[in-house]
């Protein structure tokens, strides 16, 4: 469970990002962080794995008091945190499987990282994370050549290679054709379904948030401005999100 | 008229001296066109060539008149004494021993440094201007000065070549390494530590696999030009070629000369390529 109880974020150039955010997200949940540019999701997100820290207010996940942690302690949380990049962030030089594998790197000895030793067991484990994306024959492929979908699986694979109980995800879908998109929020619903992993969007497209994410998060300005399921909300509730503007959903002007 | 025009463009002492033409056109809009100061660069560097010949006692007529003792050398030279050849043979593999080991050295001490005087992966502005203030002054010593002292510290032959070469290249691979490192795509290090890597682990899982074709086609360019320096470097009594060059000069003996220039041309073109052809693989 994720708790923000009056959370404010205030960045070093003065900048207020969050300001008394309260939220509980319970285990398996799969929630849709919307808002414009801006308004503070990217931030939300990386408060709760601690790419950033609060200013004020406490964070807690699975009881964890999540700003108090540090070093060792923090690495360690963070491993049961997956994260999913609007640019993906593979390294694309190297293979899909390389990339999945590293994210065993955290675990391992100094010796083997230096010589990027895996075991047979994690290649095993990591060509089985692939297969659950269904890449598993793009495995050896370099993956500059590999099309933005397929990157944004092989992403997925090396998150869910981590194991995690959560993932958090920054725009995954926005750099990727409609039709790509929509595949990748199918693996993102059959992830969440299968495994029970709590998962976090941001996302733009209030079609794909509504379509697929069971509730919906709105922020505007650093503050929770909706939040409830995704079934519910109402064109002047989204519109009350996006500043008052009038925002397209479902076919509607897009 | 003209006060309106002079608003315009910014007018230096030369401009006023040498005043801007005016262009009015029938419809009564102008515009102003400055003298070229092209002439007054000629003269100036007219001065400059004369005032540096004069400095360095030049005289064409020198060089006519011993146009051809030039020449005759210049036979000679391209009349290589090929029996000499054997005598060439061992201090050329030490000239290429000292290079590769030099180059090596160099080189594997470059990344460390490299990764600490890249700003985008090294957040301590302390430790980046230290490093990369002794790698300036590293490169601001020629390597025949570098040879020099480390012949007079460590004693005349090889090792003190090697030694040097090593300090060379460690110099420039370092400085192109940097230059590449900050240039390297950082998301997957974030993505790294977003997965609880820590700094190493990040580092050597996600920017080593950007970095490493770009150091070691660096270390082949600099391996290159290594072969090269290090035949000069016998003149200061580091080993290698260069005693040979310098014995044979000094006993007139440009027909052995031609040999020991021939022999270091073919190395030097045959490493060019292969290091060429390895360097292409790379990219």
């Amino acid at each position: 469970m994720i708790e923000f109880k009056n959370v404010y974020k205030t960045y070093p150039n003065g900048f207020t990002a969050l300001k008394d955010v309260n939220l509980k997200i319970e285990q398996g949940e799969f929630v849709a962080i919307i808002g414009l540019s801006g308004a503070g999701k990217s931030t939300i997100l990386r408060c709760i794995n601690r790419m950033h820290d609060i200013t004020k207010g406490t964070l807690t996940v699975d009881g964890v008091d999540v700003n108090s942690l540090r070093g060792a302690e923090l690495r360690r949380f963070r491993r049961k945190v997956g994260m999913i990049f609007q640019s993906f962030n593979l390294v694309s030089r190297s293979t899909a499987i390389k990339n999945v594998l590293t994210a065993d790197v955290p675990d391992m000895s100094f010796f083997k990282v230096l010589f990027g030793i895996f075991s047979k067991d994690q290649k095993m484990r990591a060509l089985e994370s692939l297969d659950k994306v269904g890449i598993l024959d793009k495995a050896y492929t370099r993956c500059d050549q590999l099309s933005g979908g397929q990157q944004q699986r092989v992403a997925l694979a090396r998150t869910l290679n981590q194991n995690p109980k959560i993932i958090l995800a920054d725009e995954p879908v926005a750099s990727l054709d409609p039709i790509t998109a929509r595949q990748v929020m199918q693996d993102f619903v059959r992830i969440n379904k299968d495994y029970n992993i709590s998962i976090l969007l941001n996302i733009h497209h209030i079609d794909l948030a509504l379509q697929y994410c069971d509730r919906v998060i709105g922020v505007r300005a650093g503050e929770i401005v909706f939040d409830g399921p995704a079934s519910t909300i109402t064109q002047e509730q989204i519109d009350y999100v996006y500043n008052g503007t009038k925002a397209p959903v479902l076919g509607d002007g897009e | 008229m003209e006060n309106e025009v002079n608003t315009l463009v910014k007018l230096t002492w030369f401009d006023k001296i040498f005043k801007p033409q005016v262009i009015t056109l029938a419809n009564g809009h102008s515009t102003i066109r400055r003298r070229s100061r092209a002439p007054l660069i000629v003269l100036l560097l007219a001065v400059a060539i004369y005032l540096s010949l004069a400095a360095t006692g030049f005289s064409l007529a020198v060089v006519i008149t011993k146009f051809d003792k030039l020449l005759d050398l210049f036979v000679k030279l391209f009349h290589p004494k090929w029996d000499f050849f054997d005598k060439v043979v061992g201090p050329l593999v030490d000239t290429i021993k000292m290079s590769i080991l030099g180059t090596v050295i160099g080189c594997l001490l470059a990344l460390p440094v490299a990764v600490l005087s890249s700003t985008n992966i090294d957040k301590s502005r302390v430790i980046v201007s230290v490093c990369r203030f002794i790698l300036a002054l590293i490169r601001t010593l020629p390597t025949l000065v570098i040879a020099l002292v480390c012949a007079l510290v460590f004693g005349l032959g090889t090792f003190a070549g090697t030694l040097a070469i090593s300090v060379f290249t460690f110099g420039i691979v370092a400085k192109m390494l940097y230059e590449s490192i900050e240039t390297i795509d950082m998301g997957p290090f974030e993505a790294m530590e977003a997965m609880g890597a820590n700094k190493f682990q990040a580092f050597w899982s996600a920017c080593v696999p950007q970095i490493l074709p770009v150091y070691l086609s660096h270390s082949l360019y600099c391996f290159e030009m290594n072969v090269r320096a290090s035949a000069i470097l016998g003149y200061v009594g580091a080993g290698g070629l260069g005693i040979t060059i310098n014995e044979r000069i000094g006993w007139r003996d440009y027909n052995g000369l031609g040999m020991v220039l021939l022999t270091l041309f073919v190395v030097v073109v045959a490493i060019e390529f292969f290091s060429e052809y390895l360097r292409k693989k790379l990219s």
